[in-house]
């Protein structure tokens, strides 16, 4: 464990006794680090164990096994950890509905230990800074469900979190709703705050994260750089745009020696990086207008992993 | 602690003043059901004046409002939140789960007494009866209010492991508005010391004593129910601790 993460935990297991029945382990041997600053996507399919390891990550349920350290210090016996955290756990279930906007922000501030005035003043400038400003006195229950949302992130804020964990934040919001609070997550990393984020939205998560792990019945089946991972997961196929027409002859060159299809100017070749110098040459001197290598997506690398007989720890 | 208690407070009250038709159909749903009480007792009985007795009567039933009131906090404040989505947000906080509860419940119960009062004022008047309030009885009111939060405290640790007691504790209201006016002061001293071991009762026979035999604090029973106050507080708190620990340890906050 590094004290400089935000987050560690250490082989997380979350065991129930069933009787009659082998043990289940709803979470098992999950390690993960969260660095100041990063967008930690923690994806799985409904059942996989998320909720279960947020949920211990939290501080709302003990692990079975294994330990969580937040800022280094245990939210089990360190109330101080848990100063370190902001969660928005469900959508717009976090707030008081018959309060207004400005009377959650000052209500959950002083319960993570503000003072009043800072609470005031802290609500002040998050109302201003999520465009809630004009909606201060307005009750929760009055409000749209992306501006609720705004204002369950902005909760979570009051107390200056190091750690922020999202579950589903952008839910059932329209699309500028959802475009607006993803944008507004982005820019959280300015402040240096860390965010664990679970989604289905997968969109989203490819689009924030900077590290992303993927779990599948209770365990992470793959973990790695967001970048890391599409590159890990892009096919071997490019799109090869030509300006004119490919004599016939040559095409047949290719097909002796490449998966190849040639169709409206467009040749897609299956190869490695020296196999497509090598189809170039053969393409030459047809004029060449762009080179495209396939680009995976989060989905396809999602539903390979997790999909029924999917390898653990691919 | 002060925060905490002073936030619960502002939020208690402002939902107080935003919402004025709960504090008036509470004091009409009060006044009614003790005066439906009261005239149904006449017609069975076919006594019409219960003379001083209905003083003390009237007095229990304002401290059984007050239990009440202590022990359906802490219970229907977890159910509700767990409904609302909030409770693991509360759970996050800074605060202790019982520094917290107790803070609310403090604060719910000082906005129930001004119900209370209400309620007490408005039944004297419809019986045209009387009864002296001595500042010394505000101290008997004090441990009332605290014996009853210790109540909430039991309820509110089995609304976290059971999730749903709220028809238990409708059918808990009738025996303790039984205790509340049953005069256990005027009965033999084994019964009497007995009594002292219930519940809140020691409280509520303070307060008769106080205010409707007009006896002075130091003849009271003042001290029992200081310590009956204070032991069941201190036992109802530990009781809801064990089950915070328990869901956290089992999962089972939420699914109420």
């Amino acid at each position: 464990m590094s004290v400089e993460n935000v987050l560690d935990t250490e082989n997380l297991r979350k065991s129930y006794a069933v009787p009659g029945r082998p043990q289940f382990f709803a979470v098992n041997d999950v390690s993960m680090s969260i660095a100041p600053g990063e967008i930690y996507a923690f994806l799985g399919p409904n059942g996989a164990g998320k909720t279960t390891t947020i949920k211990m990550v939290s501080g709302l349920l003990e692990p079975s096994t294994g330990t969580v350290r937040i800022a280094g210090l245990d939210p089990f016996s360190d109330r101080r950890a848990l100063a370190q955290l902001g969660t928005v756990l469900e959508g717009n279930r976090n707030l008081y509905w018959r309060m207004t906007c400005h009377e959650n922000l000052l209500y959950f501030g002083v319960l993570k230990g503000m003072s009043f005035a800072d609470a005031r003043a802290r609500s002040r400038a998050l109302l201003e800074r999520f465009s809630l400003t004009g909606k201060r006195n307005a009750q929760v229950q009055a409000l749209s469900r992306g501006m609720q949302q705004k204002l369950a992130i902005a909760v979570a804020l009051m107390h200056r979190p190091r750690l922020l964990l999202l579950d589903e934040p952008t839910l059932g919001l329209d699309a500028h709703a959802s475009i607006e609070v993803t944008a507004m997550i982005r820019d959280l990393i300015a402040d240096g705050v860390s965010i664990l984020l679970t989604t289905h939205q997968l969109d989203v998560a490819q689009a924030l994260a900077h590290r992303v792990a993927i779990m599948s019945s209770g365990r992470i089946v793959k973990e790695a750089r967001m970048a890391d991972l599409l590159a890990e997961y892009a096919k071997n196929v490019y799109e090869i745009q030509l300006a004119d027409e490919m004599c016939p002859e040559r095409v047949r060159v290719l097909e002796a020696s490449y998966t190849v299809s040639y169709s409206n100017q467009c040749l897609q070749l299956a190869c490695d990086a020296d196999g497509l110098y090598e189809a170039l040459s053969i393409i030459r001197p047809a004029q060449v207008q762009s080179v495209r290598r396939h680009q995976s997506d989060l989905t396809s690398i999602f539903i390979a992993l997790t999909q029924e007989g999917a390898p653990a720890n691919a | 602690m002060l925060s905490l208690f002073m936030i619960e407070f502002d939020r208690v009250l402002r939902l107080q003043l935003r919402y004025p038709l709960e504090f008036v159909s509470g004091l009409l749903i009060l006044t009614l059901l003790f005066y439906g009480l009261l005239v149904g007792a006449q017609h069975m009985t076919g006594v019409d004046n219960f003379g001083d007795n209905l003083d003390g009567i009237i007095i229990g039933y304002g401290t059984w409002i007050i239990v009440v009131a202590g022990l359906s906090q802490i219970p229907g404040d977890i159910a509700g939140e767990a409904q609302r989505g909030t409770l693991e947000s509360v759970f996050l906080a800074k605060y202790r789960m019982d520094s917290i509860f107790l803070a609310r419940s403090i604060a719910g119960s000082l906005q129930n007494l001004v119900l209370t009062f209400a309620v007490l004022l408005l039944l004297l008047w419809l019986t045209e009866r009387s009864v002296s309030f001595p500042p010394a009885a505000m101290l008997a009111v004090i441990t009332t209010i605290l014996a009853s939060i210790s109540l909430g405290f039991l309820a509110g640790g089995l609304a976290l492991k059971f999730k749903q007691v709220g028809r238990a504790l409708v059918l808990v209201q009738y025996p303790l508005l039984f205790l509340m006016i049953t005069p256990f002061e005027t009965m033999q001293a084994e019964i009497l010391n007995l009594s002292l071991l219930l519940p809140v009762v020691p409280s509520a026979i303070t307060l008769r004593e106080l205010t409707v035999a007009g006896k002075d604090l130091g003849d009271s029973h003042i001290i029992a129910a200081l310590l009956n106050a204070a032991v069941y507080l201190g036992v109802g708190m530990f009781f809801f601790n064990r089950y915070v620990r328990s869901v956290k340890a089992n999962g089972l906050l939420g699914g109420h």
